[in-house]
């Protein structure tokens, strides 16, 4: 290799008393072996492990989801969740029914354990589409920008104004009644409101210089987009999808209340608390263990996403 | 090298410019700027905060899109190439950024950081040879081979910085943009990362466009400097021309601007120029100096055109060329 050493420069500064670099720099507090290769996920699992919070949400979920998939074998869907019995109604929690009863002498704690298989499945579905398909709208709107972002955030706009509840009823109207078309009414209502919020995370994070610098390295749309833009905006993802799960819950209820979801007497949180309602003085029971367990439910996935959040953040301590 | 030496400069712009829409009207980041970089030399770019410096680098590797002008790599236009080939061109164009805390991505260990070039382009062969390809990348550039594994946040700021030399290398580029790649740094890590340039320029005949606002590091580190102006290119000459013989009424200033010991009660002071940078937005035809020039003359308000003193000594300034500065200046 020909070097082209310019004769008129200055001799190579002495500001330092160390070798400039041939000598890699080895300060003794550094920890001088060097670390095992680790992956992202492997060490964000490591971070994860330690966070007892996030570790005591996870039990709690499983618990609960447990619970649920248990209810098949200690209670009969027939005779327990379903069939009225006047005599029985309106109980209050003792021997026998550990919650109460309803208004028609139905056991509550087994319609709640059932109504999780209801509950849980639907929320989590629902955001599940409507993160999915908030990101890649907000996404690729915030990263694109121009015309893509017009065009995609004006049609968000749109769906906005509609409020979630009354664009749930159209969609469900439309397609007709039932669990499938629910979980669907509802990630479409919570779709555009998860675009705004990842259109927002992608504008801050696109014009930092590590995106630039992976531009300027060659890498492709896609690559900076999965590799570099994602990954930065792990942390409101996260946290926006685990509130979102608590939200679809109460959106269901609120749909199987209108007679648009779950339809009676299959047992959902939701239309429990809500018939609770009309009892709640003399019976208050109804309510407040519908309430506890979706406040349980919301809890416990609160915790975990915020866990996951700080778990996928390289710069906390291992 | 091989066979690859023109005679011409490895990089050339000509006319380059950048204007940005903003509410208030156009902004002129960069206008007509000429120059030329012949191969394994370095251009350094001065000029104060706002003069477009960090805008024309990034137009010489089309890293945002001129709006008028031309960039020459190698004689062929870069601003007429396609996506795919503009993609294939980074390899040989490179850029290392002021902020090694910003631009590395914080959830990519070094390795992955050093390495990512060679995955993009599909380089280095198995994960294994590109694992030595980056041990040998982080040799080149001082890095502890232990350090394959740690997080950005984990180095230091002369460490990261190395790091983001090493990932401009992995392609094995012949030109550089190096936007104020030490202006982050503590003065005793610049010494360390400039020296640390200067002999990788030396080894693989590297050009550098250098740009910053350090006087005393361009003219350490520089064969030809440039002086800009809001946007442009007011005086452009060898390094040591420029500093003993600046010829602009702004490139004067500048370097008076350097605070010097008065050792003689006798000695003047200097003067220093008045009012503020004006508005990059619209401005009028003409000097962009000339609203604040002591040597104004009523046909500054013509774009001045670029007049070469001495050989390979411009000044955008016709009045000043006219008369240029005698007596050396004590460097």
């Amino acid at each position: 290799m020909s070097a082209h050493p310019s004769p008129d420069r200055t001799d190579r500064t002495d500001l330092t008393d160390g070798p400039a670099r041939t000598a890699p720099l080895d300060p003794p507090d550094l920890p001088s072996p060097p670390r095992k290769k680790r992956g992202q996920w492997a060490s964000a699992a490591r971070r994860f492990k330690k966070d007892r919070l996030a570790v005591a949400g996870v039990v709690m979920l499983i618990v609960m989801i447990a619970a649920a998939v248990a209810a098949g074998f200690f209670v009969d869907y027939e005779r327990d969740v379903v069939r009225q019995n006047v005599l029985e109604k309106l109980r209050p929690p003792g021997p026998g029914h550990w919650l109460g009863t309803d208004q028609y002498g139905r056991d509550i704690l087994a319609r709640l354990l059932y109504g999780a298989r209801y509950s849980l499945s639907i929320g989590a579905t629902a955001i599940v589409f409507a993160l999915g398909g908030g990101l890649v709208v907000g996404a690729t709107a915030g990263y694109f920008g121009g015309l893509a972002e017009n065009v995609l955030m004006r049609l968000v706009d749109m769906f906005i104004a509609i409020p979630a509840t009354l664009f749930a009823i159209a969609v469900v109207s439309a397609l007709g009644p039932g669990v499938v078309n629910l979980t669907m009414a509802i990630a479409m209502a919570y779709l555009p409101i998860f675009a705004r919020i990842m259109r927002a995370a992608t504008l801050t994070v696109k014009d930092l210089d590590h995106v630039e610098a992976a531009r300027a390295i060659g890498c492709g749309h896609l690559r900076i987009l999965v590799r570099h833009v994602l990954p930065s905006i792990m942390g409101p993802l996260i946290v926006q999808g685990t509130l979102g799960v608590g939200y679809a819950i109460l959106q269901a209820s609120a749909l199987s209340f209108l007679g648009l979801g779950v339809m009676p007497p299959d047992p959902e949180w939701g239309a429990m608390l809500s018939e609770g309602g009309a009892f709640m003085r003399q019976s208050p029971w109804m309510v407040i263990f519908a309430g506890l367990a979706i406040i349980y439910v919301i809890l416990a996935l609160n915790i975990i996403g915020d866990g996951l959040r700080d778990a996928l953040d390289p710069k906390m301590r291992d | 090298m091989t066979a690859l030496a023109t005679d011409g400069p490895l990089v050339e712009a000509a006319g380059l410019a950048k204007f940005f829409k903003t509410p208030m009207g156009l902004l002129h980041a960069v206008d007509g700027v000429d120059l030329q970089v012949a191969r394994g030399r370095t251009l350094g770019v001065v000029g104060e905060s706002g003069c477009g410096k960090s805008t024309l680098g990034r137009l010489l590797l089309r890293l945002i899109e001129p709006s008028a002008g031309r960039v020459l790599f190698r004689g062929e236009d870069l601003t007429t190439f396609s996506r795919r080939r503009l993609r294939h061109a980074r390899r040989r164009l490179q850029i290392i950024f002021q902020d090694p805390y910003s631009s590395l991505n914080p959830r990519m260990s070094v390795g992955e950081l050093i390495a990512e070039p060679l995955i993009v382009h599909r380089l280095g062969g198995s994960a294994a040879d590109r694992g030595r390809r980056v041990s040998r990348l982080m040799d080149l550039v001082g890095l502890a081979d232990r350090l394959v594994n740690a997080y950005p946040h984990e180095l230091d700021g002369g460490r990261r910085q190395r790091v983001g030399i090493a990932r401009a290398l992995s392609l094995e580029p012949e030109f550089l943009v190096l936007d104020e790649p030490v202006s982050a740094l503590d003065v005793s890590i610049q010494a360390q990362i400039l020296n640390l340039l200067m002999d990788l320029q030396e080894e693989l005949s590297l050009t550098y466009v250098f740009i910053t606002h350090n006087l005393a590091v361009v003219r350490h580190i520089s064969d030809e400097i440039a002086v800009m102006y809001l946007g442009r290119c007011v005086e452009r000459a060898p390094a040591k021309e420029l500093f003993s013989r600046p010829t602009h009424p702004y490139a004067q200033a500048l370097l008076d601007a350097v605070p010097r010991p008065r050792l003689r009660r006798g000695e003047p002071k200097k003067p220093v120029i008045r009012g503020e940078l004006t508005s990059p937005i619209d401005p009028p035809p003409g000097c962009r100096f000339a609203a604040r020039c002591p040597r104004r003359v009523p046909e500054c308000s013509a774009d001045p055109p670029q007049i070469e003193i001495s050989p390979g000594h411009f000044c955008a300034c016709p009045p000043a060329a006219a008369s240029p500065p005698k007596n050396l200046r004590q460097p």
